[in-house]
C-alpha cells in the first residue's frame, strides 16, 4: 500500500497506535532490563501474586508491632484434653489429592511415633486437626491459619503445604509462636524471607537444592562442559533453572538458557538449536506434557546428550508411558513416591488405599519431629500440660533426625529453618534414572 | 519464443495461476538451494529453522482456513475449531491403535485410513456443533454465538480430558523414520510429508472454492447472504458445507500433527487454535489465501524471531525464547496497524464497505 493512502486513511489514529505500541515496547524493554540487572529479585517478584505479597506484608507488620513471638508464649492443656497437632493442607480443589495424602502422611507419622515411644505424652492424647488452606490461595491460607491458631490445645503444625499459602500464613502462626514444619513447600526463598524469630521449618528440600543436585550430577557424573537449561517461565521452573544455571556456571560450564511457555507443543526450534550445539546435558525445569514433548522433539532433531529434569516431570503416566523407549536413560532429581515398606504398612493399616503423591514421607517425618520435641519440652503441672513455645522452637531447630529413623534421610535444619545438606540423601531428594520403563533410584 | 511463452501463460485462466505461482516458487526455491551457492551463506541452523517454520506454518494454515471460511460466511469466530482439530487427531489415533499389525508393512495405508477417519470424524463433529451450538443462534446478536463457541470449546476439551482421565495419550510411531538432506538442513520424512500435504490440501480447497458450484455458492454467501438466498442458494446447506470443509482440513491437520507430536491431550487444540485464529486475522479474516499466508507468517515470525535474538546475543536469546509469542504478536500488531484488514483483507474490506 502507498504512503498517500496511509496519510489519507485516518493517519492520526494509526500514528497514535504506532506511538503507543512503541511506548509499550519501551516499557517492556525497560522491565526486561531491570530483570537482567537484578537476578536475585527475580524469584521473589516472579513467584507471587500481588495479593499474596500484600497479605504477607500486612501480617509481617502486625507481628513486628506486637513483637509477641519473642515474649513468653505458653500453651496450657487442661487434664484430659488432647495435644493438637495442626495440619495446613488443601483438602478441596485441584490440589486436594496432594493435601489429603500429606495429611495422612502426618497421621502415619504420629502412629509411627506412638509405636516407637508411647500412646500419650504425659497422660494426654495426641490428635491431628487439619484445615483446608487452599494451597496457593493467600486468602484461604490466612483464614485457615486464623482458625487453627484459635484451636484449643494446638501446640504446633505441619504445613502449610504450598509455598504461596505458606508465605501468607507464616506470620500469623509466627506471631502466636506456633512451630510449622512443611513437608512440601519448596520455594527457595521461603525460609530466608520469613519474619524473625523463625518458626517455619522445612523437612523438604528447596527448589534450589533440586537444581544444585542436578548440577552436581551433570558435573560429577556426566562431566559436562556445556549445558542447556530450559524452564517453562513459571515460578517453579524458573526457581529451579536459576539455581541449576548459577551452579553450573560457577563450575565453568557453558550454559545456554532457554524458556518455553506452558501449553506450547511444538519445540522443534529449541530442539534444532540444542541438536546443533549438542551439549552433554539438557535440563528441563517444568511439568508435563511439555517435558515429554521436549524430549521427543530433542531426539527427533538428533540431540544425543542426557535429558535431565526434576520432580515436576518425574511421572510414570505422563513421562514414561507415552513412549517408554524414548524415556529410557533420562535423569531425575526428586522422583518421589518410592516409600519405605514400614511406612506403607502403617499407611495401609490407618488410611487404606496407598498414597499416590510424593510428600507423604516428608510429612510423616515432620509430625515425628514435632512430637519428639514436644515430649522433651512438655511439663506436667498437676495434670495440666505446659509447653513453652519458644523452647519448643529451639528444640525443633536443634533436631537431629538420623537416617534409619527418618523416612527421608538425615534431617537437620539450618539457620533459616531450611533442611540442611548438600547431597540428595541429606535433603530427602532421591535421584533416579529411567530404566526398563520405571524410575530406578540411584 | 519468449513472446509465445508469455502469450500462452496469459491464456491460462486466472484460477490456475495462483497455484502455478506457488508450485513455481517451490521449484525455483529447490533449484536455488540445490544448484546455486545462494543458500551456502545461510548457516545450517537457520536452514533448519526455516524447515521447522514451514512445517509449523503448514499446520497453522490448515487450521486457520477453517476459522476464516466460517467467518467468511457467518461473520462468526468458531472458537471451538481448535477442538475440532483435536478430535480429528484422536480419530487418527484410534485408527493407529486399531491397526497395530499393519504399521510395519503398510504404513502408507494406515496413515491414509487415519486421515480419512480423522476428516470424517472432524466433519461429523463440526456438523453436530453447527446444528447444536450455532444454528439456533443464527438470528441472535453477534456476541451470542461467540459465547456459545467459547463454551463449546471448553466443553469438548474438558469432555475428552474427563474421558481420558487427564492422561496424555501416546501416539504409536507409524511413519517411517529417516530424513533427507536439503541444503544443510536435515528434513525428516514426517516433516517433509507435513509440508507437502498441507500444500496439497490447501490447493485442493482452493480449486474446490474456485471451480465448483458449491464453491461458488460459498463465495456468494460470503459476499451477501440475503442476496444469495434470493438467488436460490440454500444458505443453511452451504453454511453446513463450509463448516464441513474447514473441519475436514482441521482433521487432516490433526493427523499430521499427531505424526510428529506424539502425545495427545484434550486441551491440545487450544494453543494451535489460538495461533491459527491469529493467523487468519493477520491474513485478512474471511480470505482463504490470506489464512494460508498468515499461518506461514506467524510460524516464521515466532521461529525465526527467537533464532535472530540468539544470533545477536545468547542472553538476549534466553530472554527472547520466553517471549516467543510476544515477538510474533508484536509483528502481527505492526502488520495490522498498516493493514487493518490483514495482509489480503483489503478487497474483502472494500467490497463490504
Amino acid at each position: 500500500m502507498s504512503f498517500t493512502r496511509f496519510l489519507g486513511g485516518g493517519w492520526r489514529v494509526r500514528l497514535l497506535m504506532l506511538l503507543s505500541l512503541v511506548g509499550i515496547l519501551a516499557i517492556v524493554a525497560s522491565a526486561c532490563g531491570d530483570d537482567d540487572d537484578d537476578d536475585d529479585d527475580d524469584d521473589e517478584v516472579a513467584t507471587e501474586e500481588p495479593a499474596d505479597d500484600d497479605a504477607a506484608e500486612t501480617a509481617t507488620e502486625a507481628a513486628a508491632d506486637d513483637d509477641a513471638a519473642t515474649g513468653d508464649l505458653v500453651v496450657r492443656i487442661p487434664a484430659g484434653d488432647p495435644i493438637v497437632i495442626g495440619a495446613s493442607v488443601p483438602l478441596t480443589g485441584p490440589d486436594a489429592a496432594l493435601g489429603i495424602d500429606s495429611r495422612d502422611g502426618a497421621i502415619v507419622g504420629i502412629e509411627q511415633w506412638k509405636l516407637d515411644n508411647e500412646e500419650q505424652i504425659l497422660g494426654h492424647d495426641i490428635e491431628l486437626v487439619a484445615e483446608d488452606d487452599g494451597c496457593s490461595d493467600a486468602a484461604i491460607a490466612t483464614a485457615a491459619a486464623e482458625r487453627l491458631v484459635d484451636q484449643a490445645g494446638l501446640v504446633a503444625l505441619v504445613g502449610p503445604l504450598c509455598s504461596g499459602g505458606a508465605q501468607a500464613a507464616i506470620p500469623i502462626y509466627q506471631e502466636r509462636g506456633f512451630v510449622m514444619i512443611s513437608g512440601s513447600a519448596t520455594r527457595t526463598d521461603l525460609g530466608e524471607t520469613q519474619p524473625e524469630p523463625r518458626f517455619f521449618f522445612r523437612a523438604v528440600f528447596r527448589n534450589a537444592d533440586e537444581g544444585i543436585v542436578q548440577c552436581r550430577y551433570a558435573i560429577d557424573t556426566v562431566g559436562a562442559s556445556a549445558a542447556y537449561v530450559v524452564d517453562d517461565t513459571e515460578p517453579y521452573g524458573e526457581d529451579l533453572a536459576n539455581a541449576a544455571q548459577e551452579c553450573l556456571e560457577g563450575e565453568g560450564v557453558t550454559v545456554t538458557r532457554e524458556k518455553i511457555e506452558r501449553g506450547a507443543t511444538d519445540f522443534s526450534a529449541l530442539a534444532s538449536r540444542a541438536a546443533a550445539d549438542n551439549p552433554e546435558v539438557l535440563i528441563f525445569e517444568g511439568f508435563n506434557p511439555e517435558g515429554q514433548l521436549i524430549l521427543t522433539a530433542l531426539r527427533a532433531a538428533g540431540y544425543e546428550g542426557l535429558f535431565m529434569s526434576g520432580d515436576g516431570v518425574a511421572s510414570v503416566t505422563d513421562f514414561i508411558e507415552p513412549d517408554p523407549e524414548l524415556a529410557e536413560g533420562a535423569y531425575f532429581a526428586g522422583c518421589g513416591g518410592d516409600y519405605p515398606e514400614e511406612l506403607l504398612a502403617l499407611y495401609d493399616e490407618h488410611i487404606g488405599n496407598p498414597p499416590t503423591t510424593p510428600f507423604v514421607a516428608h510429612y510423616a517425618d515432620a509430625a515425628r519431629i514435632l512430637l519428639t520435641a514436644i515430649s522433651e519440652v512438655a511439663v506436667d503441672e498437676g495434670g495440666e500440660l505446659v509447653i513453652d513455645l519458644n523452647e519448643l522452637r529451639d528444640t525443633v531447630a536443634a533436631t537431629e533426625f538420623e537416617t534409619g529413623f527418618s523416612f527421608t534421610g538425615t534431617i537437620r535444619f539450618n539457620e533459616f529453618g531450611d533442611r540442611a545438606g548438600e547431597t540428595g540423601e541429606d535433603l530427602g531428594l532421591p535421584e533416579c534414572l529411567v530404566e526398563g520403563g520405571a524410575f530406578v533410584t540411584l | 519464443v519468449v513472446e509465445a511463452v508469455l502469450a500462452r501463460f496469459r491464456a491460462i485462466p486466472e484460477n490456475l495461476k495462483t497455484p502455478l505461482y506457488i508450485i513455481g516458487t517451490f521449484i525455483l526455491a529447490y533449484l536455488l538451494i540445490e544448484y546455486t551457492p545462494l543458500i551456502d551463506p545461510i548457516p545450517p541452523i537457520w536452514q533448519q529453522q526455516i524447515v521447522n517454520a514451514l512445517s509449523l506454518g503448514g499446520l497453522y494454515a490448515l487450521i486457520a482456513i477453517g476459522y476464516t471460511m466460517v467467518y467468511g460466511v457467518l461473520q462468526m469466530i468458531n472458537f471451538a475449531h481448535g477442538e475440532i482439530f483435536m478430535l480429528g487427531a484422536f480419530a487418527g489415533l484410534w485408527v493407529f491403535n486399531q491397526t497395530t499389525d499393519l504399521h510395519d508393512n503398510a504404513a502408507g495405508l494406515v496413515i491414509l485410513m487415519a486421515m480419512i477417519a480423522a476428516m470424517a470424524w472432524s466433519g461429523i463433529c463440526a456438523l453436530a456443533l453447527e446444528r447444536i451450538a450455532y444454528r439456533p443462534l443464527r438470528r441472535a446478536p453477534r456476541l451470542v454465538p461467540l459465547i456459545s463457541a467459547i463454551g463449546a470449546s471448553f466443553f469438548l476439551a474438558q469432555l475428552v480430558n474427563v474421558i481420558l482421565r487427564g492422561r496424555p495419550q501416546p501416539v504409536p510411531r507409524v511413519f517411517p523414520e529417516g530424513s533427507i538432506q536439503i541444503g544443510d538442513a536435515e528434513v525428516d520424512y514426517i516433516r517433509l510429508f507435513l509440508i507437502v500435504m498441507s500444500f496439497v490440501f490447501m490447493l485442493a480447497l482452493f480449486y474446490f472454492i474456485r471451480l465448483t458450484r458449491t464453491g461458488k455458492s460459498i463465495r456468494a454467501i460470503a459476499e451477501d447472504k440475503d442476496v444469495a438466498a434470493l438467488m436460490g442458494i440454500n444458505v443453511d446447506r452451504t453454511i453446513q458445507i463450509t463448516f464441513l470443509l474447514g473441519a475436514i482440513l482441521a482433521g487432516a491437520a490433526g493427523v499430521l500433527y499427531s505424526l510428529f507430536i506424539p502425545t495427545l491431550t484434550g486441551t491440545m487444540g487450544f494453543i494451535p487454535g489460538l495461533k491459527a485464529f491469529t493467523a487468519a486475522v493477520v491474513g485478512g479474516i474471511g480470505n482463504i489465501p490470506g489464512a494460508m499466508v498468515g499461518g506461514y507468517f506467524l510460524a516464521f515470525a515466532e521461529t525465526l524471531g527467537v533464532q535472530a535474538a540468539f544470533e545477536i546475543d545468547p542472553e538476549l536469546g534466553a530472554e527472547a525464547s520466553g517471549y516467543k509469542d510476544a515477538i510474533a504478536f508484536t509483528l502481527l500488531v505492526l502488520v495490522l496497524i498498516f493493514r487493518p484488514y490483514g495482509i489480503f483483507g483489503e478487497e474483502v474490506g472494500k467490497k463490504r464497505a
